[in-house]
């Protein structure tokens, strides 16, 4: 294999597909990056086995081939590298030579046999969705997943298509997201239901534009590809039964309580409350106790060792008063990803799921679970 | 003002409880004592006629009858016991809110600026003595000083219904001749110890140098040296759930098993008692523990974690997870222990969850419930009352 090709699009294939590097050691190879360099590209691959990211580049190919070369070693001297022309040609014991202005330097490889291939995955979805929503989408709910292995289902984000929906789910018991894109395109007749991890998730959320480009979507049995220009990523599938959300969501009409207020400042305020929630015991409940009344709200929160907190903000309160404890880092979640000036905050009863959402719109809500006390 | 300290000590507990409700062993020698099928053979409680024939707590069934071959057997009901306690205790707390209970028949009370109230100290202990007497028809004996320790020593010195004092005053007359066993918080080995040195009084105690005593004994030696010089800064604390770590409960077979599904049943009887004391003072706990004592005296313990709780069914679940994986397969086991510790008030706050909330926890609700009817049908008719099926035992 030999290219020639400038740093910039080095180092965009190289900074694309390193996240996928796996760090653990079972298998050396999959700490390497592939290179392979066909019909004009260069193509960059990498995979921990949990997920795979591969781009290409355009390029000068002198030599068709591939490569393997440690993904750590090899990007962190792609940064390094003077900018200008660089060429790469493999050598015999699967290592590689890179010359750049007037020197050159050799690094070590793996056999390209080693390196998994990319799996097939069927026919996509006709049509696509933007990038930019399914970005902001994914921001949104990931918020919500679980980091606990235990429960692999939890770890996941749930995908939906159906019609013109792209539903995505995610939660970790205590509370759950969940935003409804559009499909753009033809109508999904069958509904296609499947769980993504939550860590892949959010490195398509990096890497993918931030314009309303298309990103196509192709389910396989295990796998699921996405694919936005250059990029695809495929992903493993996790295998479970999804609890039914729906079933979760309180109906409209039952919450009792609609407080309408502005996101920065109850940001502010639980940030301030946050502080003074410390709980030192096991559970790491960080309590933050609400309370609606008239056209107030007042926050408290008391850690007994170092201090407590009363503040009062104006809100818009619709229905009943209500009390209701949050922990803080849940709430804190809501208020950082909602993207929203106004939000609501609509209730059932300190015993019962809450929902906050942009006063503007539907697509996203964060429903959060009260803490029972006592 | 000095503090005033009173124990109160309640006389031959047990037999006492038993005779308020079977007049006939009033003034016959009688004691409640173990079943002597069982290897619990071994008197609980004399009353004060068996005691004068000799008879002792924690004598052998067979040697006490021989002693007294006339003595009425009473089997023990603790629940019994437990319920009078509580009454006494009930007594106790019109006097004082600072009482601070050290088993189930005494207790330390701060009388301190109570004269006011019940006039002097031996007058307000008259005073106790009599109220228990007429109101419950127990006899106590009360022990008055400035701190835990002498009110303790005083309150053995006269029994039955006796009041004692124990002012700094009279430490060198009533304290210091007293025998080192008689002295509260040594025991057989300190005591040992320590006569070897030829020490064998409280006051041949209180002369030793207080570093030496340290080097022998550590962090004990210098309360040793404290107590016989009638000093004892511990203060009196009532007993709140929030100094209880863990709950646990063990049982001695009657005879060895080798059998897991007997085992199984006993550790769900101790299973229930755990989950009631833990529902009783509303604590939930993470950590639940298993004992097993082999025929051969080794002792072995496991441990698991689980989500927080006080329901017998989870605390046996998990005992039983233990017990299954342990249980061994070419010994046979004399004593089934199982403990709830990590315990956490049941007020503390619990972060509710979503599927949880409509499934698991309707389940969990049943349990609840369950255990909650179960707990005051027993709180108001006694432990007998209901059971649950796989404990009631064929009739033998």
């Amino acid at each position: 294999m030999e290219v020639n090709c400038n740093k910039e699009d080095l180092l965009y294939g190289v900074q694309i597909v390193n996240r996928a590097v796996s760090n653990k050691n079972t298998l050396p190879v999959l700490g390497g990056i592939l290179l392979e360099a066909k019909n004009n590209s260069l193509i960059f691959r990498a995979t921990d086995l949990e997920f795979a990211i591969e781009c290409f580049v355009n390029v000068d190919v002198v030599e068709e081939g591939t490569v393997v070369l440690p993904g750590r070693y090899f990007t962190e001297m792609v940064k390094r590298l003077p900018t200008g022309l660089i060429s790469i040609k493999s050598n015999n014991n699967f290592g590689a030579e890179i010359k750049y202005e007037q020197s050159e330097l050799n690094i070590n490889g793996f056999d390209p046999e080693e390196f998994p291939s990319f799996p097939e995955t069927g026919a996509g979805f006709p049509g696509s969705i933007d990038q930019d929503l399914f970005k902001d989408m994914i921001r949104q709910v990931s918020v919500a997943a679980s980091s606990d292995e235990t429960r692999p289902v939890f770890t996941g984000i749930l995908m939906e298509l159906l019609g013109t929906d792209v539903i995505l789910v995610a939660t970790d018991t205590h509370r759950l997201t969940l935003h409804r894109g559009i499909w753009k395109g033809d109508l999904i007749e069958e509904k296609s239901t499947m769980i993504i991890p939550a860590k892949t998730m959010v490195e398509i959320a990096r890497i993918i534009s931030d314009e309303p480009e298309p990103l196509f979507i192709m389910p396989g049995k295990n796998q699921i590809h996405f694919k936005a220009g250059n990029i695809s990523v495929i992903s493993r599938l996790i295998d479970g039964q999804y609890p039914n959300y729906r079933y979760v969501i309180p109906e409209k009409d039952n919450f009792k309580t609609k407080i309408r207020v502005r996101t920065k400042k109850l940001l502010e305020t639980t940030e301030r409350a946050a502080l003074l929630a410390r709980d030192d015991t096991k559970e790491k409940a960080n309590l933050i106790r609400l309370k609606a009344e008239q056209e107030q709200l007042i926050i408290n929160s008391n850690s007994p060792e170092i201090g407590k907190i009363y503040e009062e903000i104006n809100i818009h309160l619709e229905g009943e008063p209500i009390e209701i404890v949050f922990n803080s880092k849940y709430l804190l979640d809501a208020l950082k990803v909602v993207d929203a000036e106004d939000i609501y905050i609509e209730l059932i009863s300190a015993l019962s799921p809450g929902i906050i959402r942009n006063v503007e719109s539907e697509e996203y809500i964060y429903l959060i679970l009260p803490v029972r006390t006592v | 003002m000095p503090p005033v300290i009173f124990l109160v000590d309640m006389n031959a507990f047990f037999i006492s409880c038993e005779t308020t409700r079977n007049p006939s062993l009033l003034d016959k020698p009688a004691a409640v004592a173990g079943d002597p099928k069982k290897r619990t053979g071994i008197i609980l409680a004399p009353n004060y006629q068996a005691r004068a024939f000799g008879v002792k707590t924690a004598m052998v069934l067979y040697e006490a009858l021989r002693l007294c071959p006339d003595m009425l057997l009473v089997p023990p009901d603790h629940h019994f016991y437990r319920e009078k306690s509580q009454e006494v205790m009930n007594l106790l707390s019109c006097y004082t809110p600072v009482l601070e209970q050290n088993s189930i028949d005494e207790a330390w009370l701060d009388m301190t600026g109570t004269e006011e109230l019940f006039g002097k100290s031996e007058d307000a202990a008259q005073k106790i003595m009599d109220e228990i007497k007429c109101r419950l028809g127990l006899w106590c004996s009360i022990g008055i000083a400035e701190n835990k320790f002498l009110a303790k020593m005083a309150s053995e010195m006269k029994k039955p219904l006796g009041i004692t004092t124990l002012w700094p005053a009279e430490i060198k007359n009533k304290l210091w001749p007293l025998p080192l066993s008689a002295m509260y918080g040594v025991g057989k080995k300190t005591a040992e110890k320590l006569n070897g040195l030829g020490i064998s009084t409280i006051g041949e105690l209180a002369r030793l140098d207080k570093k030496y005593l340290a080097s022998l004994f550590g962090k004990t030696g210098l309360e040793l040296y404290e107590h016989a010089h009638g000093i004892d800064p511990s203060p009196i604390k009532p007993h709140d759930e929030g100094d209880m770590k863990s709950i646990g409960r063990s049982t001695t077979l009657p005879q060895d098993i080798d059998d897991l599904e007997k085992a199984k049943v006993i550790l769900l009887e101790l299973a229930e008692s755990i989950g009631m004391t833990a529902r009783k003072h509303a604590k939930k706990g993470s950590v639940v523990q298993i004992t097993l004592k082999f025929s051969d005296f080794k002792v072995f313990t496991r441990q698991t974690t689980v989500p927080a709780t006080n329901s017998t069914k989870e605390i046996y679940q998990a005992g039983c997870a233990l017990l299954a994986e342990n249980w061994p397969s070419h010994k046979t086991v004399r004593l089934i222990g199982i403990s709830l510790g990590g315990l956490l008030g049941n007020d503390r706050s619990n972060q509710m969850s979503l599927f949880d909330f409509y499934e698991v926890q309707q389940e969990n609700n049943k349990e609840e419930k369950i255990d909650k009817v179960m707990d005051s049908i027993r709180e108001k008719y006694g432990k007998g009352k209901i059971t649950r099926a796989s404990l009631i035992k064929e009739k033998e």
